[in-house]
């Protein structure tokens, strides 16, 4: 791992590591290095950096999180919801070149992302925080979603 | 008190997701990226459903199968397409993907867009002086289109989409174009893959507010959709529009006026 791709007293490899090593170098290449870039951001970002450490490792773990989903979750999600659309449309498959998306893809698809969904659930992450198109935006989310859920493991 | 967000568990977890999902991932790399490709068209459709447009596929292939039209070559009627109808209005879209759409300015001229949607006359095919048949958008019943790139932001390609928005729906350089959150119809649209640096996130929100066409990150996707749709800029499909004669110069003042009001109450 490069210097510049480390953030002082924040581990940023373990969950991408965990995340990325064994689904294969295309996917996991493209994940590690959208990561990667966003952590080099984060690294001189000024709100990021006033951030309490746990508080900055949460932002690192989430980010791994919300890469991983958008690489590789979210367009498994979307070829699913065209099968849907296509099967409600009258149509049984649906033919991208040679390649064929059947139900029983899209039910192997359904698996995987249902996988997905349940370590966010099980972490508590809002689904919502992972998508965003400012870095400073998807800090104040992860702060937000931090938050409440302080308060309601208070309540 | 549980901590939000256990590490170790959650370290843990990734692994096992891998340990039983690594193969099924590996095995089917390449489909998954042809997928990202899709998204765009499926987050497009899935737009018009939920806003209550009733879908039908056209144009099926043996078994009944849809074929999604993977590059610019080839004629509208041996690819499948969404057909969407307003239960209400009885108004008719159709989306089309890796289509040719006509200039507005001329009409010998193209470009193929990633995805088009235009009304339920919009899609033509003619014979050339070649003897070639040829389909294509007419520029008049065209209603919005996106380009996806399979790559990070950058300037050049940030600003050069505006060129193609004048090129072929003028009126959103032009400022005649009227935005407004309960419209249906989209802006045109610029997806992006990939993740975005700082500066390009200037880009995006300038040109944004300034054209009121959309931008899109890789970072945005939300339940497999390229955004949340209430991000999504909407414009009204006016009689004023490109193609159309040039509006007086009070419209076009008072739809700038409308604009720069409407582009304030997005969240950008």
């Amino acid at each position: 791992m490069k210097h510049e791709d480390s953030i002082p007293g924040v581990d940023t490899k373990s969950v991408i590591v965990a995340l990325t090593d064994g689904i294969g170098v295309p996917l996991g290449r493209a994940a590690r290095s959208s990561y990667f870039e966003l952590i080099r951001r984060l690294a001189g970002n000024e709100r990021f950096n006033r951030l309490d450490p746990t508080g900055r490792q949460q932002v690192a773990d989430v980010l791994a999180l919300s890469i991983f989903y958008g690489q590789v979750v979210a367009p498994l999600e979307s070829g699913r919801s065209l099968l849907r659309l296509a099967h409600g449309a009258q149509a049984q498959e649906v033919r991208i070149g040679r390649d064929k998306l059947s139900k029983k893809f899209s039910d192997r698809i359904g698996g995987c992302v249902a996988a997905f969904q349940r370590i966010l659930r099980a972490q508590r992450i809002p689904k919502e925080v992972l998508s965003f198109a400012k870095l400073d935006n998807f800090i104040n989310n992860v702060m937000s979603a931090r938050e409440k859920a302080k308060r309601e493991t208070l309540d | 008190m549980r901590p939000w967000i256990d590490r170790k568990v959650l370290i843990k977890e990734a692994k096992d997701f891998v340990r039983r999902n690594g193969y099924f991932l590996r095995q089917n790399a390449h489909r998954i990226s042809s997928l990202v490709e899709v998204a765009v068209y499926n987050s497009i459709v899935e737009y018009y459903r939920t806003r209550g447009f009733m879908l039908e596929a056209r144009n099926l292939g043996p078994k009944k199968s849809f074929r999604y039209k993977v590059s610019s070559t080839g004629l509208t009627r041996n690819f499948s397409y969404f057909r969407a109808t307003e239960p209400t209005t009885g108004a008719v879209v159709c989306i089309f993907h890796n289509t040719r759409i006509q200039s507005a300015h001329h009409a010998h001229l193209y470009y193929t867009p990633d995805v088009a949607v235009c009304d339920e006359d919009g899609n033509v095919t003619e014979r050339l002086k070649s003897g070639r048949d040829h389909s294509y958008i007419v520029n008049a019943h065209l209603l919005t289109f996106a380009e996806v790139k399979h790559l990070p932001p950058f300037p050049e390609a940030l600003f050069s989409f505006t060129g193609l928005v004048q090129e072929f729906m003028p009126g959103f350089i032009a400022g005649t174009i009227v935005l407004h959150p309960d419209e249906v119809h989209l802006s045109p649209i610029l997806v992006f893959t990939g993740v975005s640096s700082e500066h390009n996130e200037k880009i995006r929100t300038e040109l944004g507010k300034r054209y009121g066409i959309n931008i899109v990150f890789g970072t945005q996707k939300s339940h497999g959709q390229i955004a949340n749709f209430d991000e999504l800029r909407k414009y009204v499909v006016a009689a004023v529009k490109k193609g159309a004669a040039k509006a007086p110069d009070e419209v076009i003042i008072e739809s700038r006026r409308l604009l720069r009001e409407s582009v304030e109450s997005f969240p950008d």
